[in-house]
């Protein structure tokens, strides 16, 4: 495909939404890694996260039509992947994968990888609600009220609980690295 | 330790998928949409049905063998009692027989002893 990437975007939604299979596949892999991430960083599983993704680019092949613009789609994905991790945490106990014991992907780590993942798992015992605001803040980089419009929350509502789940973050870490100073000295 | 917003970003930077994802995807949505509403929601419901079936079959296997321990057990003691009746039984008779000997015996009666006073001796000189 040739042109600016949100012409060939334009063109492989359309394609994709008349039953050109190349098309979708080209959105898929397009989006694939926005939305895996937020259905990992949400149930923190690799199989049950790549579940959820596989169903929420199901449930876009079946509404593509309904699909207006790349834009759209974006938010689309990212509204339904969210509620679809909501529905499979309300479903499911939380299980620890094997995988998540090491992030093959992840051989690239800058910064400091104890913090990282315990932010990682701290974030990921947050309420379904505070857990979206987050990872779609920090690793979406929405703004707030994009994240209002994709929780369909109010705006002040998604200032507050950001507020909150940062206060609650920087409590449980502060708490877990103190266990780990206490249990090392 | 506090963190920063940018350590927060670095947590949650975005992660790929495994290799094939596009391909499972795309499996996914050439087939029919009953088949693909098996293949999607429903192997997790499976790998549940079968950890269902797996379980009920472990109980059912430790019911068998707990059955079969106590039926063995009871067949022990139908055994023991049976035996137990026949040990019983062989007394019985034993007793039996031993007074029908004893009053046989007692029946018969024992010549008293010949008492010698010393005549027989005289009459001989």
């Amino acid at each position: 495909m040739e042109g600016s990437p949100n012409i060939q975007m334009v063109t492989a939604l359309r394609q994709a939404a008349q039953g050109d299979s190349q098309a979708f596949e080209s959105l898929v892999r397009h989006h694939q890694t926005m939305v895996f991430s937020i259905a990992f960083h949400f149930l923190r599983n690799r199989m049950q996260a790549e579940d959820v993704a596989q169903d929420v680019f199901l449930e876009l092949f079946q509404r593509l039509r309904q699909i207006q613009s790349p834009a759209h789609l974006t938010f689309w994905l990212r509204r339904v992947t969210v509620n679809r991790c909501i529905d499979q945490t309300r479903r499911r106990k939380p299980e620890t994968a094997l995988e998540d014991v090491s992030e093959p992907r992840a051989a690239v780590v800058s910064g400091d990888p104890l913090l990282s993942e315990r932010l990682q798992q701290s974030v990921a015992a947050l309420p379904d609600r505070k857990r979206a605001v987050v990872i779609l803040r920090f690793q979406e980089g929405l703004d707030l009220a994009e994240i209002a419009e994709v929780l369909e929350m109010p705006l002040n509502t998604v200032k507050s609980t950001l507020q909150r789940s940062l206060l609650e973050l920087r409590k449980k870490l502060t708490r877990k690295l103190g266990e780990v100073r206490y249990a090392i000295f | 330790m506090p963190f920063s917003e940018d350590d927060l970003r670095e947590a949650l930077r975005r992660k790929e998928p495994s290799a094939g994802f596009a391909a499972k995807v795309m499996a996914r949505v050439s087939q029919p949409p009953g088949e693909q509403a098996r293949r999607g929601v429903l192997p997790m419901r499976r790998l549940m049905v079968v950890r269902w079936a797996a379980a009920a079959a472990l109980a059912a296997s430790l019911i068998a063998a707990v059955g079969l321990q106590q039926y063995r057990h009871r067949q022990e003691q139908v055994r023991a009692e049976r035996a137990q009746r026949q040990a019983i039984l062989a007394l019985q008779i034993t007793t039996e027989k031993l007074d029908h000997i004893f009053h046989r015996t007692s029946r018969i009666s024992v010549p008293a002893p010949v008492r010698d006073n010393g005549d027989n001796n005289k009459e001989r000189l």
